[in-house]
């Protein structure tokens, strides 16, 4: 049975946002790479993307990305809006979800990658969130941009993510690079161990200091 | 800090090293509680892994004094084919902070296409269309028997010193062709004596950890874990790589040609631990096959693929649609001037 782990990048596209959204498609061509270079990912992992700002778009729906003959321009647009984000995603992931489960694929959780550098602006996006989150049961990490530490895991609680990173906003660090660590570490499970048990009475959390140091 | 080489070009090493002494750069490969680094000084032969997670020091201690007690022919197939501990690495507060270990040397390494240098494990040869694409060519079946012996030859030297490899998976064995079929393990810091009770967690790939390990049956990797993931390594290798073993009664074969010679070898190793084969039988039943198998690529299935109804939506003009609409207006405008010159 083949898996299928799906990816969804949703970013924001507003205004202050439009500087960065050249990085974003850079990091979706390092991501091929990456794709590419790992048989096993590339086998596996689905990307699509979609972009928020006063509504959201469908850029690219689920994908392969390694056998996608071009990138996605994202487009820019106003103000910082979940609503719209939410209602789109949980008729895509949803949908996602049928399509292969159909085609008897075995798909992993969905993970969101939720990529803004605001607050939301509209009211009752809660309500959006939660049928998204009924619909399609799926992960969320956030990654601000410029935004505090107390704002985002505020927006991290009210999203249930499982991570969120604050960024600052300066050019010190390549946004590009930092996306695609975070989207192939969440990957990474698929190709690296894991500490599967850890006995009851384990010493492994205080390993006895060097003897004859 | 190094001390000169061996007559047969081995970094002597001493068995514990201080990290303050380790001159390490570019990490390599990122697990899931490890980094490996490149480590300068020792002839290109060591690598630093170092840990994120803390380990037991007395565990790796004991894989370090067997490799420093093995005779000469031991050490050199376990430098040729395992990434053994040679040394354990301790932090300025006296703990370990991780292992020097045997590098496999680049002829397990691939140049990808997309530039990047990467460790040829196993996954290059499951996903091998995927691996085509990158500038891994694909074995032949014969060639992946030939791998798939010299693995379980591995694993059988191991179970004569009485060690499991409690991390069988594909990205922990690394293959070549030339100048013979051979493979490399790594995640040698996984070995641990058969049956050993231990209270140190355990590091393992769900996909390729035997059941009764992930049902808490038993508490570790044992022999008979070991022959399971033979199981699923040949049943992946040289059938396909998305087969797994049927969760109730009967079994489904791994299909892609599969031999039939080795089913119901397949069918035991998936089954009841004390059914399952031994090393030696899974020797025998590779080597009964080998001769019969042809030195041919076989093409894969690859998995289906979601409808064309899943749309781009808000795609912007490619590359491709400007040109054409290019073409399509340099025609026109040509034909334009072909008619006004023709009724003027």
């Amino acid at each position: 049975m083949h898996r299928v782990v799906p990816i969804y990048l949703a970013i924001n596209t507003s205004p202050s946002m439009a500087r960065r959204l050249v990085e974003v498609e850079q990091m979706l061509v390092a991501l091929t790479d990456e794709l590419l270079s790992s048989p096993v990912l590339g086998d596996q992992v689905r990307i699509g993307v979609v972009s928020f700002a006063d509504t959201a778009d469908l850029v690219l729906p689920l994908t392969d990305l390694t056998r996608l003959g071009r990138m996605p321009r994202i487009p820019s647009g106003r103000e910082t809006r979940f609503g719209p984000l939410f209602e789109l995603l949980a008729k895509v992931v949803g949908r996602d979800l049928t399509v292969h489960r159909a085609m008897d694929a075995e798909v992993m959780r969905p993970m969101v990658f939720l990529l803004c550098d605001g607050l939301p602006t509209d009211n009752g996006w809660e309500r959006s969130f939660a049928k998204f989150y009924g619909v399609a049961h799926a992960g969320v990490i956030l990654a601000t941009i410029g935004l505090d530490e107390k704002e985002t895991q505020w927006l991290g609680s009210a999203l249930r993510a499982t991570a969120a990173f604050s960024w600052a906003d300066e050019r010190t660090y390549s946004l590009a690079a930092r996306v695609e660590e975070v989207l192939l570490d969440h990957a990474s499970i698929l190709v690296t161990s894991r500490v599967i048990s850890t006995p009851r009475g384990s010493s492994s959390g205080s390993p006895s200091p060097e003897q004859d140091a | 800090m190094s001390t000169g080489t061996t007559r047969a070009g081995w970094p002597s090493v001493p068995q514990r090293l201080k990290e303050a002494e380790i001159r390490h750069a570019v990490p390599g490969s990122k697990g899931g509680a490890s980094t490996v680094f490149t480590a300068f000084g020792y002839a290109d032969r060591l690598m630093y892994k170092k840990y994120t997670e803390p380990r037991d020091p007395a565990a790796l201690d004991r894989l370090v004094e067997l490799h420093a007690a093995m005779d000469a022919e031991s050490a050199g197939y376990a430098r040729d084919h395992m990434a053994w501990p040679v040394a354990t690495v301790r932090a300025a507060d006296g703990q370990v902070a991780g292992l020097m270990v045997i590098r496999a040397d680049m002829t397990f390494h691939a140049h990808l296409s997309t530039s990047r240098v990467r460790v040829r494990d196993f996954n290059y040869l499951l996903y091998e269309d995927r691996a085509a694409r990158v500038g891994v060519p694909p074995a032949t079946v014969r060639q992946k028997a030939a791998l798939l012996r010299d693995l379980v030859s591995v694993l059988l030297w191991l179970d004569e010193r009485g060690l499991v490899h409690e991390d069988l998976a594909a990205h922990n064995v690394l293959w070549r062709l030339e100048p013979e079929a051979t493979v490399f393990l790594l995640d040698c810091d996984s070995l641990r004596p058969a049956g050993e009770a231990t209270g140190q967690p355990l590091f393992t790939t769900v996909d390729w950890t035997d059941p009764r390990v992930l049902g808490e049956e038993v508490a570790r990797p044992d022999r008979a874990s070991t022959s399971y993931a033979v199981g699923l390594l040949v049943a992946r290798v040289l059938g396909s790589p998305y087969w797994r073993p049927a969760s109730g009664e009967g079994s489904i074969g791994p299909g892609g040609g599969f031999p039939p010679a080795l089913e119901p070898l397949l069918d035991a190793a998936v089954g009841p631990a004390a059914n399952r084969p031994s090393l030696r039988t899974w020797l025998d039943g590779i080597d009964g096959i080998a001769g019969a198998l042809p030195a041919v690529r076989r093409v894969r299935e690859a998995p289906p693929t979601p409808p064309a109804t899943l749309r781009v939506e808000g795609q912007t003009i490619g590359l491709n649609d400007r040109l054409a609409l290019l073409a399509g207006l340099v025609i026109g405008a040509l034909a334009a001037v072909l008619v006004m010159v023709r009724f003027l």
